[in-house]
């Protein structure tokens, strides 16, 4: 079959844009990464054939300028681009400007993205289609309008943005009183995050699991799903656990969640991959949330149980292959979780923590998978996304994944920055978590325990030891750190030995 | 080749202890030392440990302790000591010799408890600025928001007192540790 294209501009960066470049290599297609003044250094970069400059470290100057993207394009002559998640990626404005522009979109035709980003329109064919839906508004700016829907409606309420995606810009709101602030702040980080303040409101539904599909389509009518991911451990709104399949998910509810996802997809005629979003109440009944348009951050898991690789099928659908094998042929083999590794301090509400990575061990061995976008040395600016990397097992079944996402965790080091492995390791042990009841609410509501056994989990001999390195380590350098002025901090990745012998020099002279 | 070098770690704290450290031999690609951890704290035990030391690339000293236990911790360099990471977990300890510790009780040891600077605890940008100068506020009241990651995150006061100056404004990007107003 003739190609399309043979090289392909990544509009993104960090693990993604890794992943992406990895996809491209494996299909022999060129790769062209961009990056900003504060990503130089970084993984995506290097991972690319080619790379470009295109502007200061703040993204509304650099990945979110359109113009900037498709001059680089133009110059490194590919003939598509690939959005990634986040940015640019479900903005159909910016679908239509690549198309305009001579290049493939490695994504959903621009009417789709547009209809299934209204969610407004979105949610109307979902009403359309039979799906229910949970109550909400459209589009809102004024604050005591939106007020008067949350009363109606009844607290505890969400406030989303319309744009938005990841948590940004989303506030859940349980009193009428926070109300207004809530609001107000919810836009301003909208605003930030996605250069677009608009909001809406909906009905929390209480204890729901968040339970999603993910789609593939072609070109060609041809709409399947490859089953569900259980992303209901979130944190700030935002997934930190995601495992496929859902250990409580009855088979007949699979079987209609799934029919309803891709009902969705041919009815916005889908192409490529995507994602329906639904809330699982406790009863088993689901509702439509949203479809996202884009490749999820979550997609290994079900790399890992359907055997199918979604960056392939995204490029080999971009060239305008037919999907070759049906409903009938996909099947879930084993289980997959994955753990975001994110640069944040559990202990600290998870605040994020940007900064040097001193030192980076990232673990291997049989049945895991590391989708990282760092390396040791790598700076995490405070400009972006938290997560450094995704940390993906699979295993024969759940418990064994767990076992093997336990055994991971303990060979993954990161230093310099505070990062969350240590909290992965106490949310596996939950009974929640091993039972596979956990909603959304479960980290905001278990977190004084989560934090106690974050604690309980250093032993006293594993304090000791800590000491008995930091004195050995204090030993050969002779003496303390320096003050902060008195001298530099000595390079990352060195070795005790290594300062040892470098002050043993300095001693013969 | 014995030599003994005594650390003070964490001085000032409940927790502070002594070690006291003494390389036994040196090896091939190894080290063994006697390390004796005292606590200050009266009525608890000395432990001692004897472990063989390697240093590996990339900051990590691999221990092998007496008991047989095999554990590798990372070393990084850090502001008046070391972070000992092990087990996932990072460990920041101040680490004075003999001679800082003389130093320290001639100064007397002040925390940043009380001090009356409140600093960034995080590098991002100013969002808001909750409070005014001269206006009272209670400790954990919520004072100013930075926005790091597109995430907003609420900074509290580190204790009570009055607004005695304002150090950023909205709009300003500040690194971590710096001063953002300070409380009389």
């Amino acid at each position: 079959m003739a190609q399309r294209f043979n090289k392909v501009l990544i509009a993104n960066r960090g693990e993604i844009a890794v992943r992406i470049a990895r996809g491209l290599r494996e299909l022999g297609i060129g790769s062209v990464a961009v990056f900003s003044d504060a990503d130089r250094r970084a993984a995506h970069v290097r991972a690319c054939d080619e790379a470009y400059n295109i502007g200061p470290a703040p993204s509304n100057q650099s990945y979110l300028v359109v113009e900037r993207l498709l001059e680089v394009a133009k110059r490194a002559g590919a003939g598509a681009l690939h959005p990634g998640y986040g940015f640019l990626s479900e903005r159909a404005h910016f679908a239509r400007a690549v198309q305009a522009a001579g290049l493939v979109w490695i994504g959903p035709p621009a009417d789709a993205i547009d209809a299934m980003g209204s969610k407004t329109l979105a949610r109307e064919k979902m009403i359309a289609a039979g799906v229910p839906v949970v109550p909400g508004t459209e589009a809102i700016h004024d604050p005591h309008e939106a007020f008067a829907f949350a009363r109606e409606a009844g607290f505890p309420v969400l406030i989303k943005a319309a744009a938005g995606g990841g948590g940004k810009g989303m506030r859940r709101v349980d009193r009428e009183e926070d109300f207004i602030a809530a609001f107000d702040g919810a836009r301003r980080e909208a605003a930030a995050a996605f250069g677009d303040d608009t909001v809406y409101v909906e009905k929390f539904v209480v204890e729901p699991k968040h339970i999603e599909f993910q789609l593939l389509s072609d070109e060609h009518g041809n709409h399947l799903h490859l089953f569900e991911r259980d992303c209901s451990m979130q944190r700030r709104h935002q997934k930190v656990i995601e495992e496929t399949p859902c250990a409580i998910l009855r088979d007949d509810v699979r079987r209609r969640m799934g029919e309803v996802a891709t009902r969705a997809a041919a009815a916005v005629d889908y192409v490529g991959a995507g994602t329906v979003e639904f809330l699982l109440d406790v009863n088993q009944d689901f509702y439509f949330l949203e479809m996202n348009t884009r490749l999820q951050v979550e997609h290994p898991v079900t790399e890992l149980v359907t055997g199918l690789d979604l960056v392939h099928w995204q490029v080999r659908v971009a060239q305008g292959e037919a999907l070759p094998f049906t409903q009938d042929d996909l099947h879930q083999r084993g289980h997959a979780i994955q753990c975001r590794v994110y640069a944040e301090d559990p202990r600290r509400n998870f605040m994020p923590s940007p900064g040097l990575i001193t030192h980076l061990t990232t673990p291997a061995g049989p049945g895991v998978r590391d989708d990282s976008g760092v390396t040791s040395g790598a700076e995490v600016p405070m400009h972006y996304d938290p997560m450094i990397s995704k940390l993906v097992v699979w295993g024969e079944d759940r418990e064994v994944a767990i076992g093997r996402m336990h055994r991971a965790l303990s060979e993954y080091t990161v230093r310099g920055i505070q990062n969350n492995l240590e909290f992965h390791q106490i949310a596996l042990d939950h009974p929640a978590f091993r039972q596979g009841t956990y909603d959304t609410q479960f980290i905001g509501n278990h977190l004084d325990e989560l934090v106690a056994a974050l604690d309980a989990r250093i032993q006293p001999e594993d304090r000791d030891l800590a000491d008995v390195a930091a004195a050995i380590a204090a030993f050969e350098a002779d003496g303390p750190a320096p003050d902060a002025e008195a001298a530099p901090t000595p390079g990352a990745d060195e070795s005790p030995w290594r300062l040892y012998g470098r002050y043993k020099q300095l001693q013969r002279i | 080749m014995s030599q003994v070098k005594t650390f003070t770690l964490e001085p000032g704290t409940p927790r502070a202890r002594t070690a006291a450290v003494e390389l036994l031999a040196d090896g091939e690609g190894s080290r063994r030392y006697r390390v004796t951890l005292t606590p200050e704290a009266e009525g608890a035990a000395p432990r001692t440990f004897e472990v063989d030391a390697a240093a590996l690339p990339g900051g990590l000293l691999h221990l092998l302790t007496d008991a047989g236990r095999s554990v590798t911790v990372g070393l990084d360099r850090r502001e008046g000591g070391w972070t000992a990471t092990l087990r996932n977990h990072a460990f920041d300890l101040d680490v004075l010799d003999e001679r800082a510790m003389r130093r320290r009780s001639l100064t007397g040891g002040k925390g940043a408890q009380n001090a009356p600077e409140l600093r960034a605890p995080m590098a991002g940008k100013v969002i808001q600025v909750r409070a005014a100068v001269g206006q009272e506020v209670q400790e954990g009241q919520s004072l100013l928001i930075i926005e790091a990651m597109k995430m907003e995150n609420d900074i509290k006061a580190h204790r009570a007192g009055v607004v005695e100056a304002i150090l950023v404004a909205p709009g300003d990007t500040v690194a971590t540790k710096d001063v953002l107003l300070t409380l009389a």
